[in-house]
């Protein structure tokens, strides 16, 4: 056995035969295997020592979970306003509103009850063609559109011109 | 002993991630605190490095309490090698230098255990940082190559090859500077 094949044999702490041998016989291989030997005693003990330092302490702020406050209202804050920017966008489109009105006809006011007022047209209006009056003939019947297609006005003059 | 510890671990670990945890933390951090700090030291050579190391190993350790599963001895020697590894890189070149330049010789003969002590701790910061961490972890802390190998997270072989090499890199320093 060569020092060389020892020395390997020496760094993984096994002692066999062959190297006892080798050791008897070389004086650095038997002061290197001493050294190892006593660097393994030595490295044994200090893993029983303690090491004089202050206990390990872990800060309070570590050990809670709990994020700082800013943190969580910033966060509250942002979901609100997502929240309500989120329902302002898809609110449904308000439809155009049916106003239904119910008319209840209690009865019939006779013609002599209600006042007559008899408007007077202003001169500038007055047309300047002369108005021939027609007998028996049929009341003029005017229709008036209006923006809704469902509501027609119609306008009957007789032929006082009431 | 150590099973009654290794047991408590355990035990103490489940109940880390679990609602009011921290009195459980706290007695892992009892439990672990001197091996942990004794490694970092070994590791690190100096306490008030070593204390901030292990601070910082069971800072990770409250951190990631949720994915750690069973005893997390294993993950905190992990976690300890690497915050030490970190912190070895960025010491300067000239500090080391001049530590080391303070050693007294020591008489001939048999090395007088203290003084071995230093040798070895001087001897350990020269060492390439797999190897510091493969001979702290399987000689001083005395855990097996199996155990090593898993938080080194090297094959067990290559562990073994660390170990032995590194040994006689201490050995020879240990004489060539006694």
């Amino acid at each position: 056995m060569t020092c060389i094949e020892s020395e390997l044999l020496m760094g993984e702490g096994e002692m066999n035969e062959a190297l006892q041998d080798h050791l008897t016989g070389c004086s650095a291989c038997r002061i290197l295997w001493s050294e190892l030997e006593a660097n393994r005693h030595v490295l044994r003990a200090m893993g029983l020592e303690t090491i004089p330092a202050a206990p390990i302490q872990i800060h309070p702020a570590h050990h809670s979970n709990a994020t700082p406050w800013w943190k969580w209202t910033s966060a509250a804050a942002a979901l609100l306003i997502t929240l309500g920017a989120a329902w302002w966008a898809s609110r449904p489109v308000k439809p155009p509103q049916i106003v239904s009105i119910d008319v209840k006809v209690t009865g019939v006011a006779p013609k002599a009850e209600l006042p007559y007022v008899k408007a007077e047209i202003p001169a500038m209006l007055t047309p300047r063609v002369r108005v021939v009056p027609v007998a028996n003939a049929e009341p003029l019947r005017v229709k008036m559109l209006t923006p809704d297609p469902d509501v027609v006005i119609y306008w009957l003059v007789d032929s006082k011109g009431e | 002993m150590k099973v009654a510890m290794e047991a408590a671990a355990v035990e103490i670990s489940l109940a880390i991630g679990q609602p009011g945890s921290e009195r459980a933390f706290d007695e892992l951090v009892v439990l672990h605190q001197a091996r942990i700090l004794r490694t970092a030291y070994r590791l690190l050579g100096r306490v008030e490095d070593a204390q901030d190391a292990a601070q910082e190993a069971f800072l990770r350790l409250w951190k990631n309490r949720n994915r750690i599963e069973g005893d997390p001895q294993a993950w905190l020697y992990r976690v300890t090698v690497n915050i030490c590894n970190d912190h070895f890189r960025r010491r300067t070149l000239t500090t080391e230098i001049g530590e080391i330049c303070d050693l007294a010789p020591g008489p001939e003969g048999v090395l007088a255990i203290e003084e071995r002590k230093r040798l070895l701790m001087d001897g350990l910061q020269t060492l390439p940082e797999r190897e510091r961490a493969a001979v702290v972890l399987r000689d001083i802390e005395g855990l097996s190559t199996r155990q090593v190998a898993e938080i080194l997270e090297v094959q067990e072989v290559t562990v073994r090859s660390q170990i032995s090499v590194a040994r006689l890199k201490l050995a020879k320093y240990v004489r060539r500077n006694s």
